[in-house]
């Protein structure tokens, strides 16, 4: 079952060494990790994408939760969270598929970047499935070169990761 | 007032309450070892790191302290890596000191360079690369709180080389910066009182209980909860000295090597309550079959050890005195007498044991041979149960958590979790260092013993008059067994018959050596190690054969024993 697990952490050195070591031990394959600075000084946030047997991831995440530099974890779904995805896609380019490129670009909500050399930067940030479809209408016009950021998420509501807010 | 770096380390450690430190030099600790004279603690001088480690283990399982070591970069700090793996298994608080070569070269391949942080990280329970001379004091201060707190656990601070020459302030201050790290060591009372009302209708409940009893300093709560609701005690090796071991309630160890009545009692048992112990695998055995008729409690201050092997029924993460202690509070205003409803259980679990006792034969008759069983309890007999007992790994392990019965926490010290050979002379040095009037021996194997039988020279210089008893079969003598149980008794590697001269080594490092072949010299020798204020060897010379039982087999439930 996929998993998408968020983790404030000290921002200090070592410390995706430390988290992604006990993934690893247990043989868990990280599929996305994104981390980044947050609201509060000194704090980062990991967001980490995992696919594995439940009981055993749950047994990671509390093990992450026990590292001395992680203040805290926390489990996203479609339900409680927003899930999104950034992605950048490099596709061959020319005038003559400008305007269905850039509908095309349009309707899954993303955006035509930069235009050189006979070739096109495309970046979009939405949910999974709509960037997933958004390669396969691309994937005619020849893609360069791709990487998404894999997930990040955030509770609705009040619900934060924060204890202090 | 600016110190510099090796003044912050002795007055930190000092401050902390270090006398002791188990160490070896060399380059990268050069300045530490200068300055060491200049102030009120012991150095014990090592032969190899790990028995540095080892021997700090020891006096932190015997004593209830943070052990400390200190060791030099790159081979100083890889040499203790079996040791810190092997408290980090069995929660013990040590905190190794490692030198490093200076910040400017890390990552250079500088000489005796090792990344020692990132190849202690998965062995403890955090670790350091001090980075700046300002940080020294709050590291070393928090790597205490760490160790000790919580589960307890192995901390290593790699200090490079400048760190020590240079100069910041010495604050004295005691509050750490310890955000990320929450424990939880209050009892939740609705959690406890649930427990109680499972104890109240259980018809067969089951104390299991492990190292946390004895790193809990809890020994007295557990037995005073047995006895005032009468329930029946088993343990885990940990375990072993956390109740009575001559207590009418104590069932013996369970698990591979467990007695027929205490695995028996775990099968039928209606309710087990896992006190501070985590349900390894030589505990459960097959776990789809461990306590299937139980409803589970477990005790225990670390959460990720809380339904890992086993579902539990009602988790209580906290301190085991804490919640031991509740509960007593709540069973003593009840004041319910649970001895009738006990009768049952109490009778059957009579009966186990006396259908399948530990049992061995031990023959008197001229050229009878000596049962390594025999050793261990006339060793028990002798010191009256007062000694404190190392062990190594193994046979000679099994017999004496069987034949020795621990009635004291804190008088067991073996390697359970890691299960490290060579484990148990350096441990017995370090017990010994912390009590230089105890009985300290060594219950080791032919093989085992000489795994850092160079520990020898550390004995006799620091006049630690250890007794190891060495119970020689000639062979790898668990290994063999499983070779002629489950590998068609091809005894591939594991005979020992390349052995020295016991006696002779070590008389040669200004020891004393006993070989012992008759059964009837037995207790006479122990006597007589014991009567020599020196370290001496006693070279048991035992069926080669004989093999530990009860025995589980791998994949088995633990009440499908091999037996006698």
């Amino acid at each position: 079952m996929q998993k998408i697990i968020s983790i404030l952490v000290e921002d200090r050195p070592g410390v995706l060494m430390r988290i992604a070591g006990l993934f690893f031990r247990r043989g868990f394959n990280i599929e996305a990790l994104s981390v980044g600075s947050t609201e509060i000084p000194g704090k980062s946030r990991f967001t980490i994408t995992v696919d594995g047997d439940e009981a055993v991831l749950e047994q990671v995440r509390k093990q992450v939760q026990k590292l001395l530099y992680v203040h805290r974890t926390a489990e996203h779904d479609h339900k409680n969270s927003q899930l999104r995805e950034y992605a950048l896609i490099k596709v061959k380019f020319s005038n003559k598929i400008k305007t269905e490129v850039f509908h095309l670009v349009e309707f899954f909500g993303g955006k035509v970047l930069d235009i050189y050399d006979e070739t096109a930067i495309i970046e979009i940030a939405e949910e999974e499935s709509r960037i997933d479809m958004l390669f396969e209408r691309l994937e005619p016009y020849g893609i360069i070169e791709s990487l998404r950021t894999g997930k990040v998420s955030m509770f609705r509501g009040t619900r934060s990761i924060n204890p202090q807010k | 007032m600016s110190l510099n770096g090796t003044e912050i380390f002795f007055k930190t450690l000092l401050d902390e309450g270090v006398d002791t430190i188990f160490g070896y030099p060399g380059g990268a600790v050069l300045n530490l070892y200068h300055s060491m004279p200049d102030y009120d603690i012991r150095h014990i001088l090592v032969r190899h790191e790990q028995a540095a480690v080892h021997a700090a283990d020891g006096y932190a399982r015997a004593t209830g302290k943070v052990g400390v070591v200190l060791v030099t970069s790159g081979p100083g700090a890889t040499n203790t890596v079996t040791g810190i793996a092997t408290a980090h298994m069995d929660s013990i608080p040590v905190i190794v000191f490692s030198g490093q070569v200076p910040s400017m070269l890390i990552g250079n391949d500088a000489f005796q360079e090792a990344d020692v942080v990132g190849i202690t990280r998965p062995c403890t329970k955090h670790n350091y690369l001090v980075k700046q001379a300002t940080d020294l004091e709050g590291v070393i201060r928090e790597a205490f709180h760490i160790a000790k707190t919580g589960r307890p656990g192995p901390v290593v601070i790699d200090l490079p080389k400048d760190i020590m020459t240079g100069a910041t302030e010495y604050t004295g201050k005691k509050e750490l910066n310890l955000k990320g790290y929450s424990v939880k060591s209050e009892a939740d009372i609705n959690k406890v009182e649930e427990a109680y009302e499972a104890i109240k209708s259980a018809k067969r409940p089951l104390l299991y209980i492990g190292g946390g009893v004895i790193s809990s300093e809890a020994a007295k709560e557990v037995t005073e909860v047995a006895e005032m609701l009468t329930i029946p005690v088993t343990a885990s090796l940990l375990g072993l000295g956390g109740f009575p071991g001559t207590h009418p309630l104590f069932l013996g160890m369970l698990g591979m090597h467990g007695t027929y009545r205490a695995n028996l009692a775990v099968t039928n048992s209606d309710l087990l309550i896992a006190v501070g112990s985590r349900f390894d695998d030589r505990v459960t055995a097959k776990v789809d079959e461990f306590a299937p008729k139980a409803k589970i409690i477990h005790i225990d201050i670390d959460p990720t050890s809380i339904s890992k092997n086993i579902i539990v029924d009602i988790p209580i993460v906290s301190d085991v005195k804490d919640a031991l202690k509740k509960l007593l509070k709540i069973a003593s205003k009840e004041k319910r007498i649970m001895k009738a409803d006990r009768k049952e259980w109490l009778s059957q679990i009579e009966k186990w044991k006396n259908t399948h006792p530990l049992a061995y034969d031990q023959k008197m008759e001229k050229n009878a041979v000596i049962k390594p069983q025999y050793v261990i309890e006339s060793i028990y007999k002798v010191t009256k149960g007062n000694a404190i007992i190392a062990t190594e790994v193994g046979q000679n392990q099994m017999w004496a958590a069987q034949f020795y019965n621990f009635d004291k926490p804190r008088t067991l010290l073996t390697s359970g979790g890691l299960g490290t050979m060579g484990y148990g002379f350096p441990a017995a040095l370090g017990a010994q260092v912390a009590f230089p009037d105890k009985l300290v021996f060594d219950i080791a194997g032919d093989g085992s013993i000489q795994m850092n039988i160079q520990e020898i020279a550390t004995a006799v210089q620091h006049n630690l008059p250890v007794k190891v008893a060495i119970i020689n079969n000639g062979f790898l003598g668990m290994v063999r067994q499983w070779q002629e149980l489950f590998f068609e008794e091809r005894y591939s590697h594991t005979t020992m018959d390349f052995a020295p001269d016991f006696v002779k080594l070590a008389e040669a490092y200004g020891a004393v050596g006993i070989k012992i072949e008759d059964p009837k010299e037995v207790v006479g020798a122990i006597e007589e190690a014991i009567s020599i204020k020196k370290p001496v060897f006693m070279d048991f010379r035992v069926d080669k054969e004989e093999n530990v039982y009860p025995m589980v087999p791998v994949g088995s439930s633990i009440d499908k024993m091999l037996l006698v």
